[in-house]
């Protein structure tokens, strides 16, 4: 499944890229994080509840955040399974300047399995933007409140 | 003698099943019950590397969380169900087929091979604990490249599904009859044609279910399961947990639909067993909707690239046809349906050279079944799809080249030049196929829809009219048995082996065996689904129910109203030959005042100093009969569907569709005709709707009803039926079968008659189903041809 979408910060560049590597910011900014560890360098172990369409349940996972070009570009890789299935995805970020601060421009190739898949696979794609957004919000205002 | 037979008798099970109180696997209710839920495989194929189910175990009232690693040495592995597997060595030595042995654990075990498999079993003390149970336990899979394009799984190399053999191909066969070579060197054209039914589900009503329950004093197990084939569940049951087959009685109470994918032998029946037995108390499972769709096998799903030979005048000298059958992870019914595509293909028409090459592919999907059908509306969609296309080459009416090549009614019976599957020689015993298409002509008005078609065309209106026939192999053997017998009371009780999932059993034999001893429906109760009442039985497949359990209720039936008139002129005493028997009473023709009732000689034939049985014969009213038929009986219908299309939408709107049929004499005409309907409904299914999607992951992405789409009521017109009853040459009753006759036809003949309303488009159809996203594509590409090319 492929997914894009993209987020206009009113902060620099370097202020949302240091927010979205930032652990703290990250829990209170993904939607249902219930736990992320860090366990290497740019390495989380996480673990999620959610409710995706008919299909809610808990997710056990790891997340890694791979630096393409430092300030610019990254890739988040993503892995996790749970009672109604599982995904693997592949998240490519850049971020732009501009006038009023910054855009992050996200293409996403997400694998999805098991009930997800076949109960969630038709609304996923717009359950999947509308968390997205949420998270870029979540970031936005952690960063306004002083948070990185 | 028929007095019952022939009638429209109103069903005896419908006041119980319209007045809610018909009793369902899931309305069985025991003491101290458990239920059980089930892990399924989220992967196509991934290794299990690992389970956790301690937070599941530590979760009060859960009493077992099994994986497959504690079943191996335990349970048994299932395979092919033996009895639909085995050929007659004359089929072996015509077709050399290849079989390859393949087994599926109750519980995967190593590795998964299907979404939807099964992988842990968590019974707890009610189905909400066990489905929290289930969200407890961690699987770590690590997923191996999935096989989910067929023609890609048959290439050397391509990851196995089955590990234990060494390709994908699980079976394979050459049916030559005739020298396509020869065809070829007569014919003016040879046309190519490749075809795709794809899979598709049955979804009946009822989902599926089971209880199952031990009884320790006796060491006995009851087992209540919504399936066809009672006796081969229970057969199957005790070989894999290994038991003694006579303490162990399987149950089909009323059963809500099984269209073939409920027959068959299925995981949860052996587990629930097992776990009955292990846990000491009753175990339930009702397969949710969901477990359904990706657990309850599916079917179909066949690729057919096909040449034709035929002349300019539309007359067709042979066909060769390679196709591949998608089997899913394991295939349970080794040739089955693909021999019944191989046996159907020519149905009505006269082709005398058929070259077939069939193999059968294992992916990783759920496992392929027979389902209504089977095998049949494939080959049918196949052949008349490219009847039509042969015709439209020439510039014929299709009507006209169906016609040409059907076999005339003079040369009935007529051989095909090759075997059934079950042995005989493939020969039609009855029918006027002819006569059907001209009756089909007739009723659906084809001569004014053909004057009117181009003026509606100029008016915006695209209608068309579409044919196809069938002739069907019905009422397979190997068997099937009744035992009838006489209460105290009187009331004559007849036994059956097969089972009903809503055929009627209860009505319908009851008219049979009625008829022989003279008494109306209400003073016969025929018993079914239930292993205790007879040592053997099959059950309800393949429209074989009122050949097989009909014949042997009537024969059945025969040998006890013999006995019933010898103890009763050893009673009267007056010869058995002066006897007759009418209402519940034997008399004497001559002298109506010498008569005793049936409670009377029930009591005069009990055993005992007093028993009135002549010598030589056992006390007791009660006669078993197991009939066998010689081999199947040829039922046969022609479909005429008339269609508008919306081609601005691509919807296929039904305006009239038209059932002749055949199926021999018919016992009970209101069945029958809902028989038909019924078929009819679920072809129109295949036809416009449905469709099981994988993706290239071997994902379930149909796994919900708003992506898998089923006609309702809105969508299914009634079919205008017009009968004709050549009698079955090969059981006593003149019977055929009709199960599956209306399901047949119906994707071809709507097919037909979309392209025929589509006629100035020239669009060709060649996949099922004709969905309005189809359609709109072929009238898209027909148009920009157009634009390149011009007709």
């Amino acid at each position: 499944m492929q997914l894009s979408g993209e987020a206009k910060f009113a902060n620099s560049v370097q202020h949302i890229w240091d927010a979205l590597h930032d652990p703290e910011i990250l829990k209170g900014a993904i939607p249902g994080c219930e736990r992320l560890d860090l366990t290497g360098q740019g390495e989380y172990d996480v673990v999620m509840k959610l409710g995706v369409a008919a299909v809610k349940g808990e997710y056990t996972g790891k997340v890694k955040l791979e630096d393409v070009e430092a300030g610019a570009h990254y890739m988040l890789l993503a892995e996790g399974s749970g009672s109604p299935g599982h995904v693997k995805a592949k998240m490519d970020c850049k971020l732009l300047p501009t006038d009023k601060g910054c855009t992050l421009v996200w293409n996403c190739d997400a694998e999805i399995g098991g009930m997800i898949a076949s109960v969630g696979g038709r609304v996923l794609g717009g359950i999947a933007k509308f968390m997205a957004g949420q998270f870029f919000k979540a970031i936005e205002k952690q960063v306004k409140n002083g948070g990185a | 003698m028929a007095n019952l037979i022939g009638q429209s008798f109103r069903r005896k099970e419908d006041y119980r099943f319209v007045t809610g109180t018909g009793q369902y696997v899931a309305d069985i209710r025991m003491d101290n019950m458990a239920e059980a839920a089930f892990i399924r495989s989220t992967y196509a194929h991934a290794r299990i590397k690992s389970i956790d189910r301690s937070a599941a175990l530590a979760l009060d009232d859960v009493y077992a969380v099994i994986t497959g690693e504690d079943l191996v040495g335990k349970v048994g592995l299932m395979s092919e169900m033996e009895s639909h597997c085995r050929l007659p060595k004359h089929i072996e030595d015509q077709i050399k087929p290849i079989m390859k042995h393949n087994v599926e654990p109750v519980l995967a075990t190593g590795k998964v091979k299907y979404v939807g498999q099964n992988v842990v079993c968590i019974v707890a003390k009610n189905r909400y604990i066990a489905e929290d149970a289930a969200a407890l336990v961690k699987i770590d899979y690590e997923p191996l490249p999935a096989v989910v394009d067929p023609f890609e799984a048959l290439k050397e190399g391509a990851p196995l599904v089955q590990d234990d053999l060494d390709d994908n191909m699980q079976a394979y066969f050459h049916l030559p009859v005739g020298s396509w070579e020869e065809a070829v060197s007569k014919a003016d054209h040879v046309i190519k044609g490749r075809f795709t039914s794809p899979r598709v589900g049955s979804n009946p009503i009822e989902t599926r279910g089971v209880v199952a329950s031990y009884d320790n004093r006796t060491d006995f197990l009851n087992i209540w399961s919504s399936t066809q084939m009672p006796f081969e569940i229970r057969h199957y049951v005790a070989k894999l947990l290994g038991l003694v087959e006579q303490n162990i009685r399987v149950v089909a109470p009323d059963v809500g639909g099984g269209f073939g994918p409920k027959g068959g032998l299925y995981p949860e029946e052996v587990l629930l067993a097992y776990l009955a037995k292990q846990l000491k108390r009753p175990v339930r499972w009702i397969e949710d909707r969901m477990e359904h769709m990706s657990g309850a096998r599916h079917s179909r799903d066949q690729i057919h690239a096909l040449e034709v030979a035929y002349t300019k005048d539309g007359t067709i000298l042979g066909v060769k046809d390679d196709f591949v059958l998608d089997v899913g992870a394991i295939n349970y019914f080794a040739l089955t349906c693909a021999y019944n595509s191989a046996a159907h293909f020519r149905g009505a028409y006269k082709i005398p050279v058929f070259d077939l090459t069939c193999r059968i592919a294992l992916t990783n999907k759920t496992p392929n079944v027979p389902y209504r059908g089977a095998g049949r509306p494939e080959v049918v969609f196949a052949m008349d799809r490219i009847v039509d296309m042969i015709a439209r080459e020439l510039g014929m009416d299709p009507v006209e080249v169906m016609l040409k090549n059907i076999i005339p009614a003079e040369e009935m019976p007529y051989s095909q030049g090759m075997y059934y599957k079950d042995g005989g020689e493939l020969i039609y015993d009855s029918g006027n196929y002819p006569e059907a298409f001209e009756m089909a002509l007739e009723m659906s008005r084809f001569k004014e829809i053909r004057a009117n078609q181009e003026r509606w065309r100029q008016e915006g209106k695209y209608i068309g009219i579409g044919f196809s026939s069938n002739v069907e192999g019905t009422g397979v053997g190997p068997f099937e048995g009744a035992k009838v017998s006489i209460d105290p009371s009187g009331q004559v009780i007849l036994h059956v082996g097969s089972s009903s999932q809503g055929q009627s059993h209860e009505t319908v034999f009851g008219q049979v065996a009625g008829d022989v001893f003279g008494v109306s429906l209400d003073r016969v109760t025929v018993k079914n689904g239930d292993t205790v009442a007879l040592g053997y039985g099959a059950g309800t497949y393949a429209s074989r129910s009122a050949v097989n359990a009909g014949s042997a209720a009537h024969l059945a039936s025969v040998k006890l109203r013999e006995k019933m008139l010898a103890v009763a002129g050893n009673v009267l005493e007056i010869a058995p030959e002066e006897l007759t028997m009418k209402d519940g009473v034997i008399y004497a023709v001559s002298q109506p005042e010498k008569k005793i009732t049936f409670p009377e000689l029930a009591a005069a034939a009990a055993p005992g100093m007093r028993c009135k049985v002549p010598e030589g014969m056992d006390p007791g009213l009660e006669a078993t009969h197991y009939f066998v038929p010689p081999t199947v009986t040829y039922s046969s219908s022609v479909h005429a569907a008339v269609v508008e299309v919306d081609i601005e939408t691509g919807f296929v709107k039904i305006k009239n569709y038209y059932i002749v049929h055949d199926s021999g004499r018919v016992i009970n005409p209101m069945v029958v005709e809902g028989q038909v309907q019924g078929g009819f409904a679920q072809g129109i299914g295949t036809a416009l709707y449905e469709e099981v999607v994988h993706n290239e992951n071997g994902q379930l992405l149909t796994g919900t009803y708003m992506d898998y789409l089923l006609p309702t009521s809105m969508e299914v017109p009634v079919a205008v039926q017009g009968e004709q009853e050549y009698y079955s040459t090969r059981n006593p009753l003149g019977v055929k079968g009709v199960g599956e006759s209306g399901a047949i036809s119906t994707p071809a003949a709507i097919a037909n008659a979309v392209v025929d309303a589509l006629a100035p488009f020239h669009v060709k159809i060649d996949r099922l189903p004709v969905s309005p996203n189809r359609v709109f594509d072929l009238l898209q590409d027909a148009q920009s041809e157009e634009v390149i090319m011009p007709k």
